[in-house]
């Protein structure tokens, strides 16, 4: 299985289209960077802008904690898009390429070629995520330096230097679920078709419907809401608040895995059962 | 919200005027207390517990210098409210009051004289207000506030080692404005009209009329212009 691993990881690093997501990164996030470096104050002032006239504020705002949870907040939709690139193309490319027949005759089951295929996925997953870390909290800790993390949402919450670093660490693992959900919706699509094409544009049309769907300011999207997988995506952000339910959050971290869990099921199923004669 | 802390303000500035001649002696004798006062520093630590701000314990220290300087630093992240912290003794005087003893009450097995608060302009934002005074040490112990749409807050002062400057060692702010009503046109982000709240601030290492460079007040942005 490592083995088969150690495959499928080598096709998808070796495509230039699997880089396209960390490189998108490393700009956008320099950006942000370089720009809060020389114009940082316009930023700390529109933080304070509300708190200013009521609250003395001392202290530094503008620090790698901030940045970092600011990145992730403007950048959180990126990574489907750099999910799917590689996502839907790790079996619709095996057909594009004419190989289905050579993998599936190897003497390895349909069932571990799958599975091989979803590890594989799953380490690119991190990768992207790793680099995230890297470029948005680590680079930015060293630039601009340590400090107190203040969020604007459901009021202000201000949080201490040893307070942060394991909201950061649940929020990367809840966004890696959310992530693994994508990645496992494209891989459907594409155990269903034989160009990448196809998976990339259904995975990217299915979650800009969802999310569009739950925004309609209509009664009847309050009831679908909770079914549309789209809706917990964003769940990342309450571990930073203070009053954070686990068990709210437990259950949003379940309901990604066990959607993961259904479509990578289904793609095994369509997989398995997959005419490679005709 | 911006109210309330300007009320706050107000609250230690209104040990002036006073036309009871009672309530004058014991507000004259608060006063000479606070115009000792050149200038200090103390180092403190404020809890603050309201429904929209929640952060850890901070530490700061402070420092004030006559007529009106003030300083807070803080090497993290510090948000303390205005008019609080940075409350000026020496900004006393505004004349709008109107001040009378009413009575004494017990507290904490301490006899403290009650003096009631009249505004007498419209643009002080009060009702009524209620000194609470340890007339013996001459140290205000409380200060009950009421506001419109049934606002409320309450001040607690604990003293420790200078009464003679009547600078507390603690200062507790109970705030409820959870019966006020959100106003659109006032609405702010992440700051709601009708909340509650408390906050604590307790001072330490007080240093009094030891002398503050007026570089102390300078601010190192403005400084590195």
């Amino acid at each position: 299985m490592i083995k088969l691993v150690h495959i499928e990881l080598i096709k998808i690093f070796k495509k230039w289209r699997s880089y396209i997501g960390h490189f998108g990164i490393l700009f956008m996030v320099s950006m942000v960077q370089i720009n809060l470096y020389i114009y940082g104050e316009n930023e700390v002032r529109h933080i304070t802008r509300n708190l200013s006239d009521l609250f003395i504020i001392s202290g530094n705002i503008l620090n790698g904690n901030l940045i970092g949870h600011l990145i992730l907040n403007a950048f959180f939709i990126l990574f489907p898009l750099t999910i799917v690139l590689v996502a839907g193309e790790i079996l619709a490319g095996e057909g594009t390429g004419g190989t289905y027949r050579l993998i599936i005759t190897r003497p390895v089951s349909r069932l571990q070629i799958i599975v091989s295929k979803f590890f594989a996925g799953c380490i690119y997953i991190l990768s992207i995520i790793v680099w995230m870390i890297f470029v948005s909290l680590v680079v930015s800790h060293i630039v601009f330096g340590n400090g107190e993390l203040i969020v604007l949402s459901d009021g202000i919450n201000i949080f201490a230097q040893d307070d942060i670093l394991w909201r950061f660490a649940l929020s990367y693992l809840h966004v890696f679920f959310s992530m693994l959900l994508v990645f496992t919706l494209s891989f459907l699509f594409s155990s269903l078709v034989e160009n990448a094409i196809g998976p990339i544009i259904a995975t990217m049309a299915i979650l800009i419907f969802f999310v569009i769907l739950s925004q309609i300011p209509v009664d009847f999207t309050k009831y679908i809401k909770p079914y549309l997988f789209t809706n917990y995506f964003m769940d990342w952000q309450k571990f930073f608040n203070y009053d954070f339910d686990w068990f709210v959050q437990i259950k949003s971290l379940g309901y990604l895995a066990l959607h993961s869990v259904i479509f990578l099921i289904l793609t095994s199923i369509i997989f398995i059962r997959k005419d490679i004669l005709s | 919200m911006k109210k309330i802390f300007v009320t706050i303000l107000i609250l230690f500035t209104i040990t002036n005027f006073a036309q009871d001649k009672n309530a004058e002696k014991i507000i004259s004798a608060i006063k000479s207390k606070i115009d000792k006062v050149d200038n200090y520093s103390a180092n403190v630590e404020i809890s603050v517990k309201f429904d929209f701000l929640k952060m850890p314990k901070s530490k700061a220290e402070i420092f004030f210098k006559k007529p009106d300087k003030f300083k807070l630093h803080s090497e993290k992240l510090t948000i303390l409210p205005k008019g609080v912290i940075d409350f000026n003794p020496q900004k006393i005087i505004d004349k709008d009051f109107t001040s009378e003893l009413i009575g004494d009450t017990l507290i904490d097995n301490k006899n403290l004289s009650v003096i009631k608060i009249i505004p007498n302009a419209d643009s002080i934002k009060f009702n009524a207000a209620k000194l609470l005074v340890d007339k013996n040490e001459f140290l205000i112990k409380q200060i009950i506030l009421s506001l419109d749409g049934n606002a409320k807050i309450i001040t607690y002062f604990n003293y420790n080692d200078q009464k003679e400057f009547a600078l507390p060692s603690q200062i507790k702010i109970n705030l409820d404005f959870s019966q006020v009503e959100e106003s659109e046109n006032k609405r702010r982000r992440n700051i709601p009209e009708n909340f509650k709240g408390d906050i604590t601030i307790n001072y330490n290492n007080y240093k009094v009329n030891k002398g503050i460079d007026d570089s102390v007040f300078v601010d190192e942005k403005e400084a590195e212009k």
